[in-house]
């Protein structure tokens, strides 16, 4: 029995894609057709009256909602460098060979529908929904996964940390802001985690501080700093800004396990990435309007 | 061929957690226990309703098998139509466990699961979390339930309030004549006409009960009833992190169908009752992670073994 389902994969690799995607509307074709209530990807910019931040029972910003990236078309999504000179992150020595590694050796995680892992999601060019009580959060993703934060201040880091590609987490507020601090991250090179969907590599020493606000009721932002001295020769941030989806909009069950049995037929690494800092699965090229068959894969003699 | 035990392995690595490790989450007993000492008072939503908010811990039932929907049903058994035993029939004889291959495990599947689960309760939108990284949501804010609903693993679920027993209402689930969808970790069928309807309550502080209710005329003669209670785990327990990862091309063409052997206590081999550990080929697996590692028996050989040494490599 086939189980192959070319459509499934191509909205796969569409939203896996993600920023590029959103931001890129020359690719029309590269979308494929979601699920009609399916919601849309990218947000639009919020033009009414400023509403009040709500509050949780405890008095703090509650970051309930369902939240979708703003795009600043001059920089590229899915990509953690959408900050640094050329979009392009300060590698050590060893990063270098490491993302050498990740771009020739690793098929995207996310196309095999494994956990994404911090801080890629972060860098993700998808709508996320947030549920937030006093003391528990959780960040839901379209891929029907989730990672779940603990809010008190009173808890440490372990000293022995189990790798992980969410990583463990302490989390308290500063404010009205909540700081998410993590540790135990996998690493690139011996583990199917990338940094983004570029696959910049990250390493096990990487620790990532979250700063979230939400400043009104339509946005969310975060400030994040990755400090990953194995790979990178300095920490670097990250910032961005979502706005709130349509009123009664939620995230939806996404099943990506059904179509990924084919995943060992995918090839290493992002594809191409363009001056833009974006990746794009062959940028340039007009997709055809249906996937090929597996005989346009065919590369033997 | 293979029999698959997925969940099996799930709890056995679960309980294989090496005592080191035991300062991270989600090191902790798997079953709960209600605590001795007065009862304290059920928590309250911002809009005075009862918070399921917690991370829950199964009470097991002894003698009662889990992640069998008969739980509650004289003899065992569920009362079949004719299209349900073919239904049946087809999920044991050609069916991979659709857990197995990662896919997400429906509802009132993982409701019968011997794992624990968390709910974050707000009071427009509640979400029941997983093991193996699945979420159920459910919309709380009075909308109608859809003329025409998408067919989803979880259903499409809408809750509301009848007094403190919030009554969360689910259709338009995916058919097992699909081959991908299962009603419980024992194979039977779930047909896309399947109704559920949850009745949570949350008496006091450390209990949460349900009364589900499974209504499918297409594979079932009559409802059938299901009752469940948890207890609240203890303070730092919380879901962990757990990727599934077992979705290989290997599982698909090499698991054998069926949830195997169901014994007559009407466990599938795994129950609470059951849990005695294999001798497993752990290998580069941990607790936070499946992978198809994991299905291999000590007998198979395994992708992770390594070509026997030459013989003259043997010799000094």
């Amino acid at each position: 029995m086939n189980k192959f389902q070319p459509a499934s994969i191509v909205f796969l690799l569409a939203v896996t894609a993600g920023g590029a995607l959103a931001q890129a509307p020359a690719q029309p074709s590269l979308a494929g057709k979601p699920p009609e209530d399916t919601p849309s990807i990218g947000g639009k910019p919020y033009t009414g009256p400023v509403v009040a931040t709500p509050l949780g029972l405890d008095g703090k910003p509650d970051f309930t909602g369902f939240w979708k990236g703003l795009r600043d078309k001059t920089k590229p999504g899915g990509n953690l460098g959408k900050d640094e000179p050329n979009f392009i992150l300060p590698f050590s020595e060893q990063g270098k060979r490491a993302l050498l590694h990740s771009l020739n050796h690793t098929v995207d995680p996310e196309a095999q529908c494994i956990l994404g892992g911090i801080p890629r999601h972060n860098g993700s060019g998808l709508p996320f929904e947030v549920l937030h009580t006093p003391q528990r959060l959780s960040f839901n993703y379209l891929y029907n996964t989730h990672r779940l934060i603990t809010i008190d201040s009173s808890r440490k880091l372990p000293a022995q940390l189990r790798s992980s590609y969410f990583g463990t987490s302490v989390s308290r507020w500063e404010g009205d802001t909540l700081v998410i601090e993590t540790a135990g991250l996998r690493d690139s090179t011996d583990e199917r985690i990338w940094l983004d969907e570029n696959a910049n590599p990250t390493s096990s020493a990487t620790t990532v501080v979250e700063r979230w606000t939400r400043p009104d009721f339509h946005h969310l932002r975060l400030e994040m700093t990755v400090t990953d001295l194995r790979y990178y020769s300095r920490p670097f941030t990250f910032k961005r800004t979502w706005v709130y989806g349509a009123p009664g909009e939620g995230a939806v069950e996404y099943a990506c396990n059904e179509a990924n049995i084919s995943s060992a037929e995918i090839g290493p690494g992002p594809g191409p990435i363009g001056p833009d800092g974006n990746r794009g699965f062959a940028y340039e090229v007009t997709l055809p309007a249906e996937p090929p068959g597996p005989e346009a894969y065919e590369t033997r003699p | 061929m293979l029999r698959n035990h997925c969940a099996l392995f799930l709890l056995a690595a679960l309980a294989a957690t090496p005592a080191w490790t035991r300062s991270n989450p989600g090191d902790y007993e798997l079953l709960g226990r209600l605590p001795a000492g007065p009862v304290e008072p059920t928590p309250r939503g911002a809009d005075g309703k009862p918070s399921l908010t917690g991370f829950w811990k199964l009470l097991h039932e002894p003698g009662k098998p889990d992640g069998n929907l008969a739980k509650d049903v004289k003899g065992l058994k569920l009362p079949y139509t004719e299209a349900g035993q073919k239904a049946l029939q087809y999920n044991v004889t050609e069916t991979i466990d659709p857990e197995a291959r990662c896919l997400i495990s429906g509802i009132p599947r993982l409701l019968t699961s011997v794992l624990p689960f968390e709910i974050l309760h707000t009071p427009k939108r509640l979400q029941t979390l997983h093991y193996l990284s699945w979420h159920r949501w459910v919309w709380l804010d009075g909308r109608k339930p859809d003329a025409d609903p998408d067919p989803r693993y979880l259903g499409n679920a809408i809750g509301h309030w009848e007094g403190d027993a919030l009554v969360i209402e689910s259709q338009g689930f995916k058919d097992s004549a699909d081959g991908k969808f299962w009603l419980d970790d024992n194979g039977n069928p779930q047909s896309a006409s399947a109704r559920v309807v949850e009745r949570w309550t949350r008496p006091n502080k450390h209990r949460l009960d349900l009364v589900l209710t499974y209504t499918d005329p297409v594979y079932y003669s009559k409802p059938i009833v299901y009752k469940r209670t948890w207890a609240l785990g203890a303070p730092g327990e919380e879901l962990p992190e757990f990727s599934c990862e077992w979705n290989t091309p290997w599982v698909v063409s090499q698991l054998e169908p069926g949830p195997g052997v169901i014994g007559p206590d009407g466990n599938r081999g795994f129950g609470a009752s059951n849990q005695s550990l294999p001798a497993l080929p752990l290998g580069a697996v941990d607790s936070t992670r499946g992978t198809s590692y994991w299905l291999y028996r000590t007998n198979k050989p395994k992708p992770s073994d390594l070509p026997k040494p030459p013989a003259q490599a043997l010799t000094p």
